[in-house]
Formats: structure tokens, sequence, C-alpha cells
């Protein structure tokens, strides 16, 4: 297990990098339009109403940037998390913590991948 | 060690003491005298762990917040997708996903979160121009353009960069702009 995460290793870093961009620039929009602007009314009536959501999202740009807004920083903080739970509780758990994360990235990917061509 | 002196066949044919043991003067006595008698384990043990190492110091803090911070950013990921699948659920599912943010918890949450990740994002932006490498070699490229920018600079386009890129997702998404 240990010589397979390491050989998927050069695969992950650029997921990790790219998801650093898509966490540092989409998540912090999302997160203050949705779920702190709209709640508190500062929001346009309409604005997120869900046919103008909809029409946003649907053409194939804006579901490749979407389900890429998942999945990028999906990987970003899998890479990251499992890094900084070796400095903290050794190495010893990483056989346990890698795969774990590692799936669960991959999980969020496909269901962000299946999400967006619902609409 | 019965073995010392013999010359051995096939693989350690082609090590340079062979070559002095096949000379007219060879040297018997010392050629395989380090070799282990069996395969053998170098014992490596797990680095020592300091307990509450992390805390001590101002770097380590900073360094370990910033990995835990990728917990936010795998938590605001699975709202994001949360989100899209209730978009594609249709318009009952799209409005009850927004009636959930909307209660107390969810946004107290979405405040820390956004801070987080605004602290997240800076952070790898003041990184990321170190990262690159000084000086890249394309032949055919005139030599100023092979060289990387200025950190300085490099940094103030990332961060005006990302501050563009926050208005405009923002302006879109509240409906301000499109």
């Amino acid at each position: 297990m240990r010589r397979w995460i390491h050989a998927i290793d050069p695969l992950l870093w650029p997921l990790f990098g790219l998801g650093f961009f898509f966490a540092a620039f989409l998540l912090p929009p999302w997160a203050a339009v949705v779920g702190i602007a709209h709640p508190a009314g500062w929001v346009a009536d309409g604005a997120l109403a869900y046919e103008r959501v909809h029409s946003l999202a649907s053409p194939l740009p804006g579901r490749v940037l979407l389900a890429a807004a998942v999945a990028f920083p999906l990987w970003n903080a899998a890479y990251h998390l499992r890094h900084t739970a070796m400095d903290l509780m050794g190495q010893q758990r990483d056989v346990i913590v890698a795969p774990i994360l590692y799936a669960l990235a991959a999980a969020g990917s496909v269901i962000a991948v299946v999400a967006v061509a619902r609409f | 060690m019965g073995d010392v002196g013999k010359a051995r066949p096939t693989r350690d044919a082609l090590r340079p003491s062979d070559a002095v043991a096949a000379s007219a003067h060879p040297i018997r006595a010392a050629r395989d005298a380090m070799r282990p008698s069996g395969p053998a384990r170098t014992p490596t043990p797990w680095p020592v762990r300091r307990d509450g190492w992390w805390w001590r110091h101002r770097r380590n803090r900073a360094y370990v917040l910033f990995g835990l911070g990728s917990l936010v950013v795998m938590a605001e990921a699975a709202v994001l997708l949360a989100g899209l699948w209730a978009l594609g659920g249709g318009p009952e599912a799209w409005e009850r996903f927004l009636g959930r943010l909307g209660e107390p918890v969810p946004r107290l949450l979405h405040v820390l979160a956004f801070l987080a990740l605004a602290a997240y994002g800076a952070r790898f932006l003041r990184l990321f121009p170190k990262t690159q490498t000084p000086r890249v070699n394309l032949p055919g490229v005139p030599e100023r353009l092979r060289r990387r920018p200025p950190l300085g600079a490099l940094a103030a386009a990332l961060y005006a960069t990302w501050l563009g890129s926050w208005l405009l997702a923002g302006a879109v998404l509240s409906g301000a702009l499109g």
C-alpha cells in the first residue's frame, strides 16, 4: 500500500496545485454570496432563483467549471490533510489515512460529475 | 566467511575487486571482509513524536493551521456539491437547499468558513511565487522571458487576480452582473 501511495504521488501533485487555485478563487465568493449574503437579504431578489442559477450553470462551460470547483479542492484538501496528518501523527498511520482521504476525494469527484450531468 | 578469497560466479564477477583478485598479485584476504553473512534489514525507527511541538512556535502554528485549513476547503466543497445536487433535483430541492443555508448555525459556520478560506488563499498566494523555478531553459525564448518575474510583482499580480475573481464571481452570483 505504501509503495502504491508513493507511486501515484506525481499524479496527485498537479491536482493539489490546481485545487489551491479553485479553493482560493471560487469557494470564498460562493460562501460569501450563498452562505452569508443571501440569508442576510443582501442579494437582489431572484438572483439565486432556480431558473437564473440553472441558466448560469447548465451550459457546458458552467458544468465543467462547477465540477472542477468541487473536484480539485477535494483533491487539494485530501493531499494537504494527509501531509498534515503525517506531521502531527507520524507516518505510521499514513497507510490508513491516505486511502481514506483519497477515496473521499475520488468519490466526491465522481459525484460532482454525476451532479452536473443531472442539470 | 568460509568463502573468503574464492572466486564468486556470475553477478559478482563484474565487480572491480574481481579484477584485482584475478591479477598476478591478488589481494585475497580483505575482499569480502565486510560482506554481511546474510540478508539483513537496517532498522529504521519512526521519527520521535514531540507532542505539542506545533503550538509552541508561531511559524509552526501557522504551518499546521494552514494544513488544517484544508478541512474547511473540504467542507465547503461538500456544501457546493450539495448545492449542485440540489440544483439537479429541480426548483423545490434548490429552495430547500437555500432554506437550510439560511438557518443560524449554517450562517455562522459560513462566516467562519469564509474567513478561513480567505486566510488559506492568502497564504497560498504568498507562498506560490517562491515555489516557481527562477529560470526556465527554453531554447529560442529571449533571456528576459526565461526568468521568473520579481517575487513581489508576481505576488501583487496574483493578489490582484484573486480579488478580481472574487468580485467577478460575487457579482455574477449575486445578480449584480449577468
